[in-house]
Formats: C-alpha cells, structure tokens, sequence
C-alpha cells in the first residue's frame, strides 16, 4: 500500500491535514474539516503545514472532540454549497430541514460533557479559532446559568463570590425585581 | 473553574445570556466582582444589543381579562418590571413600541361624551405622561393609536426611556367616509392637524399598528385594506389587500425581510405574505405557511378567525394567540412552535417587546461614589 497511487489518490493524500496534540498524539484530517479553524486556514494559505501542526494548547483528548464536531459540520457545509443552485425545489428544503435537524441533534449529544471538558472545548475553539464551536459552547455554558440564583452560579462553577456584602446590597436594592 | 477563562471568553459567555431574562443579567453581576465588571462596562451594553440585533424578545404581554377591566401586564416567567401593575378598570392597553406603553383611560359610556385621555406610560421607569385626545375625537365612531420613540438617530434597540415620543392617532367618520390622522410630539406637546383620506365603508380598528421604515401601517375592520400614515411627510394613504383576507382577521407586521408584511390564520394554517416591488407597481406575495394543527388538535381555530392575533418580533418569530388555548410563539424559520403562557379568555392584546439591558454600575464605580458620599456627610 506503501507504492505510488493514482493520481486521485495522491490529490486526497495531498488534502489531508496532520494536527499534534499537547500530548504529542497525531491526527490525520481532511482540508475540509481542519480549515473550519480560521487558525489552521491561515497557516494551510502561509504553507506552513509540511510535518504536522503543532497545537501545544490542545490535549488529544480534546482535539478529537474538536475534529469530531469539525468533521460533521465540514460536511453539513459542503452539503450546503452543493444544493445552493436548487433552492426552490420544495423537496429539497424538506431534505434540508432534516439535515439541519440531524445537526442540531448532533450538537446537543456533543455538548453533553462535564463543566471541565465543556471550558476546555471552549479554550480550544477560541485557540483554534472556529466560530461554530465556540458560538455553541459558549451559549451552552450562558444556558445553564439561566434562571440560577448568583449562589447557585458559583457553586456551580467553583467561582469566589468576592463581592462585599455592601455592594451586594446595593445591586439587590436596586434590582429587587431581577429575585422576585 | 471559571477563572481558567480569560475575561475576554467569561465576556462572550454573558454576551450569550437570554435578552428574554433581563434578570439574569442582574443575577450574574451579584457573582463576583469580574463578571459585575463585565457586565457593567458600558461597551458590554452595545455589544448585547448588536448580538440579537434582529429580535428583540417579547418580555411580556398586555391583555384584559374581559372587556371592561383594566389592563394588566403579563410578564414572561422570568421578568417583573417594577410599574407594570393593575391598571384601573377605564384603561385599556392601545399599543406598546419601544419601551413604553399607550393606554386609553375612558369611560365607554354609549352617546354620552366623557373626558377621555391617552396615558403614555413606561413600566421600568414609572414615567407616566397624560395627553388628551384630538380635538375631534369624538367625531371618529373607531380609531386606533400607535406610539413610537421620537429621538434623533435612535435605532430603536435602546430607545432612552426618557427620550422625546410620538404617538399617531388615526380615526374614521363613517358619515363622511373619511379617516383623518393627527400626530402628537411629547416635544411641542401638541397635535398636529389632521391629515385625511376619503375611502369606501370600513374603518380603521383598534389593534396592532406597525412601524416599518419612517410609516406607521394600520388595519381596516374589513381587512379591505392597509391604511399607511407617513410619519415624514404626515400623509395617509391606502394600500389595497389581496383578496384571500376579506373577512378573515389580518395582522399587520413585520415580513421577514424587514418590509411591510401580514398574516392570516385560515384552515388551521398561518399565513403569511409580504409586500413586494414588481415591474406592475407594488403586491403581495405569499412567503410562508405555518401549520397550527399541532398547536391546538382540539380546538377549532379555524372557526374563529379572530382568535388568533399574530405578531411579529424581529423579523424571525410570530405569536399567535389564542382565547381558549393560550399564547404560543412561532419560530417562522424552523417552524417550531412554543407555549408562552397559559391564561385564559384575553382581550385587547398588545404584546411588549423590546430589549431591557438593566444599567449596572461597576463595584469600583459604587464604592467611590460611597467614599465622596462619606465625605461630604462628614465635612
């Protein structure tokens, strides 16, 4: 398998993409999936990618997490672009809609990871620049703070309330509506 | 854990919190001194407003309970504005646009003339402004009013609470058949004098206006068609309806590309059209159908044309309320419909919608103010 392929062989070889963790582990990607990081776009565009990216930030047991949901959406993207031109066709919009329905399941099974994973996915989409990710993660972490008392917050998140109990009051006093 | 993220990604985290919850903004600044920091730079404010640019939420609705009683505000479950309580019996909700409300304060008593007065009034602030009716109000045997903010260059997502308004009174003499509009400005604190346009039998109807661009368009009874007041050039004039909506009840609003729209329910189904431009003039074209069979299979909605009331908020989402089964919103992108509420008969609907970003001040900011406080008690 080691000999010289076809041609088309060698264009999809020479589209793949090797990301290195923190932890010094190696992943073979497509173009398409690593250029949804803007971070990775640009260095494919500077040619600096010949031997691996380096990604000293992310461990692997991030990254994979990271090209998990990069693999799925470069496909929903590319599906996209190749439909464009039949945009009319009802049958198509109901195709599309089931499309979009699947990825919105696929996000909402992807987010399902404890506090740590879900802030460290959030440092790797920011490190890696991918707008979907961090979008997603970032309105997961603003979703669970929702309807939660400023104590529940903090436990939650292990945050120290370094308020004084003056200022505190001052915020209640004049929100007192915001607790009702 | 939450101190492993920069304050750049805690930013972007709160920047997410619900615009629907304004409270939640007010609880994460009680968290600690940096997300109080955050969320009290002034920037953060803009930023939010940008962030959901094009829908603002519906944070509550007006409504009565039956005709006769006074208005009341039904909050979204997480939001209580401070002056939104019971209001007396003779006030009915009008309409409500940026930020504030205008309600009717009149006895309805039949062929005797009562001092009437319109209250324009804003639940977060407690401003209550009266101003008294055209001087030919009682002329108008129907008419509806519409209030909009009248400050300079505002884009109306942060309207100042303080800031100048307007308010356009529309009413039809159905001897004459005439419908004439004045326009009020809180600056002059007078009306303006009336424009009119002569029309065939119908009158405008107490309802939902909308503002689109620099007009304000309100529905005839008949739903025979549009009536459009120019709040630059202060002119009325008629735009005529398609005519699947005669005898249905028609909803002016928003259309999802910004431009004057409608929406009709018929047959268990929302529909909704939008103005459009072609080589013939200006129509109406059909944009999209919302199935509401989901939303009530037992109910005969379609039997009761005006029990639906659709609005729209941005340009993405429509509600549709119904008396007997409770208030629902519909995402008109996905389709998804969702309950607001449960309440039961409601009247005279004015859903409120807008942005409420509670102004916050920086812990350091109070704490300094505290000390010059101090002082100056001291000296």
């Amino acid at each position: 398998m080691a000999s010289a392929g076809s041609g088309d062989e060698k264009a999809a070889a020479a589209a793949m993409i090797t990301l290195i963790s923190s932890d010094n582990e190696k992943f073979e990607v497509t173009e398409a999936t690593a250029t949804l990081s803007q971070t990775i776009r640009h260095m494919i565009e500077d040619g600096c990618t010949d031997g691996g990216v380096p990604l000293p930030n992310v461990t692997s047991k991030i990254l994979a997490r990271v090209i998990e949901y990069c693999k799925k959406h470069a496909t929903a993207a590319a599906g996209e672009e190749g439909s464009s031109s039949s945009f009319s066709d009802a049958a198509f919009l109901e195709v599309d809609r089931a499309f979009l329905e699947e990825l919105e399941e696929f996000d909402d099974a992807f987010l399902e990871v404890d506090r740590a994973t879900l802030f460290d996915l959030i440092l790797a989409a920011n490190y890696l620049d991918i707008k979907g990710l961090l979008n997603l993660t970032c309105q997961k972490v603003a979703d669970s703070v929702k309807g939660k008392t400023p104590e529940q917050i903090r436990e939650m998140y292990n945050i120290v309330n370094d308020l004084t109990p003056e200022e505190e009051a001052e915020i209640r006093r004049e929100t007192q509506w915001a607790f009702e | 854990m939450a101190a492993r993220l920069p304050d750049e990604l805690v930013d972007l985290i709160l920047l997410r919190l619900p615009p629907s919850d304004p409270g939640s903004l007010v609880r994460a600044a009680l968290v600690c001194r940096t997300w109080r920091r955050l969320l009290s730079a002034p920037a953060f404010r803009r930023r939010f407003l940008d962030f959901r640019r094009r829908s603002p939420p519906m944070l509550g609705f007006l409504y009565r309970a039956a005709p006769g009683h006074g208005a009341r505000f039904m909050p979204t479950p997480s939001f209580r504005p401070p002056f939104a309580g019971g209001r007396p019996a003779a006030w009915r909700a009008v309409d409500a646009r940026h930020g504030r409300v205008l309600y009717f304060d009149g006895e309805s008593v039949p062929f005797e003339p009562v001092l009437v007065d319109l209250v324009v009034s804003h639940p977060f602030t407690g401003e209550e402004r009266r101003i008294t009716t055209p001087r030919n109000f009682f002329r108008h045997c129907s008419w509806s009013g519409a209030l909009l903010c009248a400050a300079l260059g505002c884009g109306h997502l942060d309207c100042p609470p303080a800031g100048p308004f307007a308010v356009v009174f529309v009413g039809t003499d159905e001897g004459e058949e005439r419908t004439r509009a004045y326009h009020y400005s809180s600056e002059s604190g007078k009306w303006s004098n009336a424009a009119f346009i002569d029309h065939p039998t119908d009158r405008v109807t107490e309802g939902r206006s909308v503002l689109v661009e620099n007009a304000v368009y309100f529905i005839w009874e008949e739903s025979n068609g549009i009536l459009q007041y120019d709040l630059g050039k202060q002119e009325l004039s008629m735009i005529s309806l398609p005519p699947v909506c005669k005898d249905w009840f028609v909803a002016v609003m928003t259309a999802e590309d910004g431009g004057l729209g409608f929406a009709i329910v018929k047959d268990f189904k929302l529909h909704m059209w939008s103005r459009e431009q072609g080589p013939d003039g200006s129509g109406w074209a059909q944009r999209r159908v919302v199935e509401l069979k989901s939303v009530a299979p037992d109910c005969s909605l379609s039997t009761l044309p005006s029990n639906v009331v659709p609005f729209a908020s941005g340009d993405s989402v429509i509600f549709a309320f119904t008396r007997d089964v409770g208030v629902f919103a519909i995402d008109v992108k996905s389709g998804r419909i969702t309950k607001v509420c449960k309440v039961g008969a409601v009247y005279g609907v004015v859903p409120y919608i807008c942005f409420y970003v509670p102004a916050l001040k920086a812990a350091n900011g109070v704490l300094r103010q505290r000390k010059i406080d101090h002082f100056f008690q001291k000296k």
